[in-house]
């Protein structure tokens, strides 16, 4: 049956151009318009994958700590209310939970000036753990004069902007703190975040500065930790976690736009599979008009091969060999187009950034299964409804 | 003594066209012997195609029934059918019906599909009998690029490839001159005569009565006998 249709290919030109140019034209729109959806929905899933999903833990501390030196006037302070101090080995523990991406230590310490009685918060962090600083307590990105601190400068602080402003200092200037000076490396205006303070600076180096007000130093302790939950759709899962590990004397302090993010990443993925399926069916239904004209066509050839004893099965095996043939052709190079045709658009036009999505030959290969397997099942159909007539009705 | 290949007992055929019920045959019955040549006459119009195709199997009586060597055709499924089409019946059909995408040979060798013989049996067989009929030089040609007397003989060349035992002729000279008409009858008849093969010939006068062994008369539905030939 394959040399017939092969013959029927290659003998009616016009006709076989025509069908490989449909399917060739199917699988190109299908691989756009599915890689189109799909960038867009990796681009919104990087965007909101990651929203809201930071929030910190912390200790409310129902009566002053004995440990400090003046537990009146300042103390461990998180989420405008005093806390209490935790070992700092519970970070690694919160890391391993599967639900959370990272965990970063915090002390925060409101600090009382001795000489002009200015009360002034000053909070002490990892600098270089971007994940779950980032969002929680400051970020190089808020610099707004000099340079974001790290952990390397232990004799250099960063000001909220607020403060610099209210005490009249600026980058470069320095500032007393307990009896030590610091040099302004930048100034921070962070926006709404979780923690935030007047004066930031690496962990170590405020630990030093919050032993000088204790009267038992400190030792692996801190009082908040920082939590980025692994994605919008685990943080409330994240949230419970943390809290069965530390207990419900803890808090947590969050954002709830995490919500409205994993909704919003739901109807996109529910979007892009319903967008699936309706182009499957487009194409299903497109191709199996272009067969069912086809047939039409070949309707005295069909009843030529009845009357002469051809069996039901062997004409419809051979006019879905022919469409197998058409479509595996019209496919291929269809699939070729989609995934060469993004090579030449040149990357410098705008409209690239969007044609060029179609970078993934598993995109166009999905294409190409779609429309082959659509072209045999519908093909099939065609094929033995037009040979059910009988041959003197064909 | 020659035994029946083919009883027609009480054939109807109705259709309904625009709501109106058309009879076409109405209670018709003969019988084909075997290796008999029979000719039923009539105007056009009168349902002599229709006969042939309802006894090919290509379409549903509205009533009787057809029974061929001894079988009732009247249930058999619609691969019986096709399977009686292949290996007992043969049609030479009036627009002889070829495949214009194929060529000479490769319409008679379509032919021999479904029967149990190599690509090269196939093919070899189909080039002799071609030969036979003196197109040995129009063997690759489409039928488009054939004479009709050329494509009458390829015609006939695909039903006799298959050694049916009833060869169905509808108007196989209609469209010929009287010279070439006379070469089909006598390629037909010395086949016949040869394997003992059975012809029931369909036509409006264009075919010499006197090739065969009796001839009816279809009109307005009803079949009478007309003659009988020596």
């Amino acid at each position: 049956m394959w040399k017939y249709a092969w013959r029927e290919l290659i003998r009616r030109k016009g006709r076989s151009s025509a069908a490989i140019a449909g399917y060739a034209l199917a699988v190109i729109i299908f691989s756009v318009l599915l890689s189109l959806l799909y960038y867009s929905d990796q681009s919104m899933n990087r965007t909101l994958q990651n929203t809201g999903t930071h929030f910190i833990v912390y200790k409310p501390a129902c009566c002053n700590l004995f440990r400090l030196k003046d537990a009146t006037q300042e103390g461990f302070w998180a989420n405008g209310n005093r806390s209490s101090l935790v070992p700092i080995n519970l970070i690694e523990r919160i890391k391993q939970l599967p639900s959370v991406a990272d965990a970063s230590p915090l002390l925060s310490f409101l600090f009382k000036d001795s000489v002009t009685h200015s009360e002034y918060t000053v909070v002490g962090f990892i600098p270089e753990n971007k994940i779950s600083v980032v969002n929680t307590t400051c970020a190089a990105a808020d610099v707004v004069n000099g340079r974001f601190i790290n952990s390397t400068d232990t004799t250099s602080v960063i000001l909220e902007q607020s403060f610099a402003l209210s005490q009249h200092l600026n980058v470069g200037q320095s500032i007393t703190l307990q009896h030590r000076t610091f040099t302004i490396l930048g100034t921070v205006n962070a926006g709404i975040r979780p923690v935030k303070a007047d004066i930031y600076l690496p962990l170590q180096q405020a630990k030093q500065l919050i032993n000088q007000r204790m009267l038992v130093p400190l030792e692996d302790e801190i009082n908040i930790v920082l939590v980025e939950s692994a994605h919008a759709r685990l943080h409330q899962q994240a949230v419970q976690d943390v809290m069965e590990l530390l207990g419900k004397d803890h808090l947590v302090s969050s954002y709830a736009c995490h919500t409205s993010a994993a909704k919003a990443l739901t109807i996109s993925h529910a979007t892009l599979w319903f967008c699936i399926v309706l182009m499957t069916l487009f194409v299903f239904v497109f191709v199996i008009r272009n067969h069912y004209a086809s047939l039409v066509e070949r309707r005295r050839e069909i009843g030529i091969l009845q009357s002469m004893g051809w069996a039901r099965k062997r004409i419809v095996c051979f006019l879905e060999l022919e469409f197998i043939l058409q479509a595996s052709i019209g496919s291929a190079l269809g699939m070729y187009l989609a995934v060469v045709y993004q090579l030449f658009i040149p990357a410098q036009r705008p409209l690239c950034h969007i044609l060029c999505a179609i970078d993934s030959f598993g995109i166009s290969f999905l294409g190409f299964t779609i429309t082959c397997g659509t072209a045999v099942l519908s093909g099939l159909l065609v094929a033995r409804h037009a040979t059910g007539l009988f041959p003197m009705k064909i | 003594m020659t035994t029946p290949v083919l009883c027609c007992k009480n054939l109807s055929k109705s259709f309904l066209v625009h709501g109106k019920e058309i009879t076409v045959l109405h209670q018709t019955e003969f019988t084909i012997m075997e290796g008999e040549i029979l000719l039923i006459m009539g105007k056009s119009g009168q349902g002599k195609s229709v006969l042939l195709s309802l006894i090919a199997g290509l379409d549903k009586p509205t009533s009787g029934e057809f029974i061929f060597r001894g079988n009732s055709l009247q249930s058999i499924s619609r691969e019986q059918s096709a399977n009686l089409r292949r290996t007992s019946i043969g049609i030479i059909f009036q627009n002889l019906n070829l495949i214009p995408s194929w060529t000479a040979l490769e319409n008679v060798e379509a032919a021999l599909e479904g029967f149990s013989c190599s690509s090269k049996d196939k093919h070899s067989k189909s080039l002799m009998l071609l030969e036979q009929f003196g197109l040995q030089n129009r063997l690759h040609h489409f039928p488009t690029t054939l004479s009709m007397g050329e494509q009458q003989r390829v015609a006939i060349a695909r039903t006799l490839i298959r050694e049916p035992q009833l060869i169905l002729g509808d108007e196989p000279t209609g469209e010929l001159d009287e010279e070439t008409g006379e070469e089909i009858v006598r390629t037909l008849q010395s086949y016949t005569a040869h394997n003992k093969t059975s012809l029931l010939i369909t036509s409006h006068g264009h075919f010499p009565k006197q090739h065969a062994a009796r001839v009816l008369h279809l009109k307005d539905g009803i079949l009478q006998e007309m003659t009988s030939s020596p």
